[in-house]
Formats: C-alpha cells, structure tokens, sequence
C-alpha cells in the first residue's frame, strides 16, 4: 500500500469534468483507490464519480491518495500527474 | 396571467417570443409527470428477474445518453456533451448501482422503490454539503435518477414514434436533455414557463426553426396533450383551440413576414427618412451563425453581442482565451469592417453556478453583476478581453461595459483594458486600441452622463434594464409587469436626454432594447434623435420598412410633444391617437404586461 498528499491546483477544483477524468484515470488500474481530505477520515472510492465529488475539493484543498495493489505505484503517479497538471486545463 | 376565452375552449396566451416564427401543431403537455404506481415490494423468487428488470433500465439510459451525446456533438461541438459525460458515469456508478441492487436482494424493495430510496440517500448528502458550487451537482444526479425510473414504468412509451409530428412541447421548464428526448425534426414549437434567453435550449430551436414562447405562468396547467396550438415567437403569443378565424389570420400573418422579409432583402436601397436622415440598424444576438442571417436581412452589423451564452457552454469551469477567441474570430470574420459591438460579460441572474458562487450572493439583479463582477474579478475580465482583442484583428469589433453606474468603473475598465494590450503586445500580439462603450441602464450612470461621454467612445442604452431600474420593478415579477412600462414619462425624459447628450458629445448612441423592435417606439426613438437601433434580426424588415416611410420632421414633433406629457395615461392616449392601427401598437402599450387584447 502506498499513499501521497496532493493539493487540488486548477481554479475551479474537482468540478464534474475534472473529477470524471479522475475517475477514468483511476479506473483504469486494478488497484483499490482511496481518497480523503487531509485529516479527515471519511475516505472515498476513487473510481465512483458520486464519491469524487462529494469530496467538494475547491482549489487549495490537500487531499490524501492511497493505493493498493499491483499497479499501485503507477495508479498514483497517473493520478498526482493528472492533479497537479491541473486535470489539463489552463488556470 | 390572464386568458381571454373566446368561445368555448379557445383562449389567447401571451408571454415572450424567443425563437421566431408561427408554428401550427398538436400540444403534447409534457410537464405534469404523470403518477405511476409501482409495487413496493416484491418476492424472494422475483429478485433475479427484478435484478434483471433494473439492469435493463440502467442499459437503456446508457444507451438513451449515448445517442444524446452525439446529438450535442454533432449539433453544439464537443465541449457540450462532456455534462452527459458526467451522467453516463453516474450510471456506471458502482456504489450507485450496488446500493440498489442490495435493497432488491436484501430489503424485497421493487428496482423502482430501490432505485428512489438510494437516489434520495445520495441526494441528501449532496444537499448537506456547505459548497453551493459542488451542492449543485445532486441536480445531475437527479436528472439521471428520474431518466432511470422513467425507463423502469415505460413512461417513455409518450416519446416514440407514435407521437404526431407537428409537436409542440409544453412544460414549465424544458432542459436542453429533455428536449433531445425528441425527434427535433417533428418538434414545431415549445411553450414554457422559462427557458432563458440564452439557453441552450433557444439556441437549439431556433437552429431547428422551432418557434418559442416562454414566460407563461402554469402553462402545463393551461395547455392539455391533444389540444391544437398555435405558437407565434415572433409577437410572443399562444393560441389554444384557435377558431378557423384565428388560425387563418396568424397563418396569413407569418405569410406576409415571410414576403415582406423577402421583398426587403431584394431591395438594397439605404435605411433613411423620407428627408434622407440615415438610420442604421444592427441586431442583437449571441451566435455568430445569426449574423449572416441579420445582414441579409438589412442590418448593418451587431449592436449588441451577448457573451454570456460563450460562458453559458460551460457551467462549470470558466472558458479559456483560447475557446473566447475562437467564438469572437467567427463574429468578426461575420462583420468584417461592419460595427460588432460586443457586451462583456453580464452573468447576474444565478442561471451559472460557477459564477454565482463567485458572486457569492442571491441578489444579482441589484448585487454583483456586470462590470462589478468583472471589476472584482480582474482576471476573467482581462482574458475576455484579450481575447476580443485578438479577434479584433480579423474584423471590427468594439467593446460594450455593462452594468456601469458611474465614471469611475468606466475610466477603472479602461485601465485593465490597456492592461490587456500590454499583456498581448509582452505576448507579441499587436493590437489597435478598441473603441470602448457604456451600457446605460443604471440611471445613475444617465445622472451623470457628461461626465460618461467624457470617457466613452460610445453609449449603448439597454432600455429593459433601465426601465427596471428607473421605474423600480423586477422585470421578473408577474404580479407588477403592468408597471413595466416603456411609455412611462420617467423613461421617455430619460431616453430624450441620452439622444440629447449623444448628440451634444458627438457619440454614437445605439438602443439594443427590446423596444427598438417596436414600430411605434422606434418611431419615437427615431424622433427623440437616435440613428442607431438595434434589434432581434427578424424584426427588421418592419422597422426598416416602417422608418424609410416616415418623416423625421413630423416624428421629431410628436416625441417632443409625448416628452411634455406627465401621466403615463396621457402618454398612452396621445400615443393610440397618433398611431392608431400600427402594428404591435397593443402590445407596446402592454410590453411586459402578459395580458391579451385582440
């Protein structure tokens, strides 16, 4: 198992298109995804768009991943790059 | 809202017409759900069938959605379909899913019953989040909740083919997905409650040619499935039941626009007065697709561009430069040395979450909207800029400040507009400076009009607002729209002293209300000393037809006459005397008053 703190960085946060790419993103490794916000310990299914956004992450929120499983590192690289690549968008 | 019967079952509705044209076709009342009972319960041997009865549902709201998707894509581009996207992964949900076949397994629940009481435990999270912005999206889920359970009851039996094919939906609010549901090719009109005036369901219908009335109050109530309906979007008007009369008349009627249309888009001759002084007209619309339309027509460019439509496509991120730039490319590209005159954003109405939650406020009528918004949040309104700037390049666009209330927001935009051009010149991107206009439609800012002129290039009057404003009532507010009155003193003194100013500064004035398209009002207009009208695109024929036959001499003296008058009563009788018989006289003596008289 292994976990890393990221901070949501595009303005408008883990909106419904950002957080359907995560969910695709995640989606597509074997390994069972968690999220949280930081210090908080309601954890999520990161494959369930309904989950993702319940997270309500506006920018600036810092949000703990963890993965487990086979593929785990490279689930988290994917998703850390995503999130910090702002989900691709320009601000 | 009042109807008036004539004979039995026949009645008159009056709201907004929103996309033009006279359909004539059969109502299908789609708004009152219908109550569909279900078993609450079921048996232990019925679980796998029901389990099967469920997936079948959630596949065919799959496939529902796909088709949709591509519809929007085909039709409005891809950055459209990406909301379907969310509600297609909805129903790919796996917690969603399971949470509902548990309660089948587990509880006995019917799919029906599951599926409520799962969507319901969902939704009350979402309404219990503090976010305004991410509370909104339980809307999403609902919307995909009641697709499901819609599938389950065979309520979509009511879309398939065996509806008539001159349809005309009537619902109190009809959602863009809603409207999809349907074979848009048989669709002939709609009737609503509301649907905005940039709504994408607007823009849809009218690309569609499907007349649009809205703004009519209970109208699932007023309209029954079977009824025969006529829907005018030009003058705003639903008959229900219409005698062979009625019928014959309306149909006559958009025969006459239609030739008329024709006749003044074969003559080319200038828009001038009998004595020669030139009146230009221009068209207010939000798509650029509509400019070549307005041209044909006889407009001489765009009086006013409205950009939130361009913010509208994306409700929850803001638009890139790159995307703005592309939609203002397409306008100026349209206009070419042609005037567009392009509004900066003005989201006040809370129809965009994003942007209402950063206004962080109810109140948008008289909150933070308009150049407020855009003075607070300097960034949004610079990459507008900019990008209308860029675009600029490829044809001439000017740039419209609205919501302005003094000077000062004026002289502060400026400053962020020459921000912008250094901005793109440390880019290396050139650009001209931009001829800079205000909105007048706070009275203050007509209070303090010299000092306005003074800064601005040119001046925009936005009569709806300013009526608002000026006359304190909601434009929104049925219960008062009697006092939504263009005719009233206030804002005809008003409306004169802004010609004078105009003229007195050397500015250009352009009215972009909806009066402009009044024949009447633009008579007076034209007399108070406004040479710039504009208008929704289909209105102009009238007018141009309307202004090429009267003398300026003789409508300069019956304005300064109206502009003595201190009642609105008096107005009103000065005015049906002088222009007894002229089209849309009635209506203009009830603009915003949604009552009928024949």
């Amino acid at each position: 198992m292994i976990e890393r703190t990221v901070r949501i960085q595009n303005e408008l946060g883990l909106h419904a298109r950002a957080a359907a790419k995560f969910v695709r993103i995640a989606s597509q490794f074997e390994s069972d995804i968690k999220v949280a916000r930081l210090n908080s310990h309601e954890e999520i299914d990161g494959k369930s768009i309904l989950g993702i956004l319940l997270l309500a992450a506006a920018r600036g929120t810092d949000l703990n991943l963890r993965a487990n499983g086979r593929d785990e590192e490279a689930a988290l690289e994917a998703i850390v790059g995503l999130i910090q690549n702002k989900f691709g968008e320009q601000k | 809202m009042k109807e008036f019967s004539e004979g039995k079952d026949s009645r008159q509705l009056m709201g907004v017409g929103l996309a033009p044209g006279v359909a004539l076709g059969t109502a299908v009342n789609i708004g009152a759900r219908s109550a569909v009972l279900y078993p609450l319960r079921i048996n232990t041997e019925e679980v796998e069938a029901e389990i099967l009865r469920l997936r079948k549902a959630l596949r065919k709201s799959r496939e529902q959605l796909e088709v949709i998707k591509e519809k929007f894509q085909k039709q409005l581009g891809n950055e459209h379909s990406f909301i379907i996207d969310a509600h297609l992964l909805m129903l790919e949900d796996k917690h969603l899913i399971s949470e509902i076949e548990n309660r089948i397994r587990q509880d006995l629940a019917s799919s029906e019953r599951a599926l409520e009481e799962a969507g319901e435990r969902w939704l009350s999270i979402y309404r219990s989040l503090d976010d305004p912005f991410f509370r909104e999206r339980g809307s999403d889920l609902q919307e995909v909740v009641e697709r499901v359970m819609e599938n389950l009851s065979g309520l979509e039996k009511t879309r398939t083919r065996r509806l008539p094919s001159d349809l005309v939906l009537v619902a109190p609010e009809i959602s863009l997905a809603m409207l999809a549901d349907y074979d848009l090719d048989r669709v002939r009109g709609l009737v609503v409650t509301s649907c905005g005036r940039t709504s994408h369901v607007t823009i849809i219908a009218r690309s569609y040619r499907i007349a649009v009335v809205s703004g009519i109050e209970h109208v699932e109530t007023l309209i029954r499935t079977g009824d025969r309906v006529i829907v005018d979007g030009i003058k705003g008007a639903v008959y229900v039941n219409p005698s062979p009369e009625i019928t014959r008349r309306c149909m006559e009627e958009a025969k006459e626009q239609k030739e008329l249309a024709l006749s003044i888009v074969q003559d080319r001759a200038p828009c001038a007065t009998s004595e020669g002084r030139r009146v230009s007209l221009y068209i207010n619309t939000e798509v650029g697709s509509e400019v070549q339309a307005g041209l044909r027509l006889g407009a001489e460019g765009v009086g006013l561009f409205r950009t939130e439509y361009v913010y509208m496509k994306n409700k929850k991120a803001l638009v890139s430069e790159e995307e703005q730039f592309t939609v203002y490319r397409n306008l100026a590209e349209n206009v070419r040395e042609l005037p567009a005159m392009v509004r900066t954003l003005d989201i006040g109405d809370g129809r965009h979450p994003l942007f209402s939650h950063l206004a962080g406020e109810e109140d948008s009528v008289l909150g933070l909207r308009g150049m407020r918004f855009s003075l607070r949040h300097p960034e949004i309104f610079k990459s507008q800029i900019r990008a209308i700037l860029r675009a600029g390049r490829h044809g001439n666009l000017q740039i419209i400040l609205p919501m302005v209330s003094s000077a000062d927001e004026l002289i502060e935009g400026r400053r962020l507009i020459r921000q912008a051009r250094n901005e793109l010149e440390s880019r290396g991107i050139l650009t001209n400076p931009p001829q800079v206009g205000v909105m007048l439609e706070v009275p203050a800012a007509v209070w303090t009009l010299e000092g306005i002129c003074c800064h601005a290039d040119f001046l925009a009057v936005g009569t709806n607002d300013l009526i608002q404003y000026t006359l304190a009532v909601g434009r929104n507010n049925a219960g008062i729209a009697y006092l939504f009155n263009p005719l009233h003193p206030a804002i005809l003194h008003t409306l004169s002293r802004i010609a004078r100013a105009a003229q007195d500064f050397g500015k250009t004035a352009v009215v972009c209300g909806e009066v402009a398209s009044s024949p009447v009002f633009a008579f007076l207009l034209v007399g108070m000393g406004f040479q710039h009208l504009s208008m929704n695109p289909y209105a102009i024929p009238e007018i141009k037809q309307m202004i090429r036959g009267m003398s300026y001499a003789k409508a300069r003296e019956i304005s300064e006459k109206i502009c003595g008058l201190t009642t609105v009563a008096e107005v009103e009788q000065l005015v049906s005397e002088y222009f007894a018989g002229w089209p849309q006289l009635q209506s203009l003596m009830n603009v915003g008053s949604p009552s009928f008289s024949n």
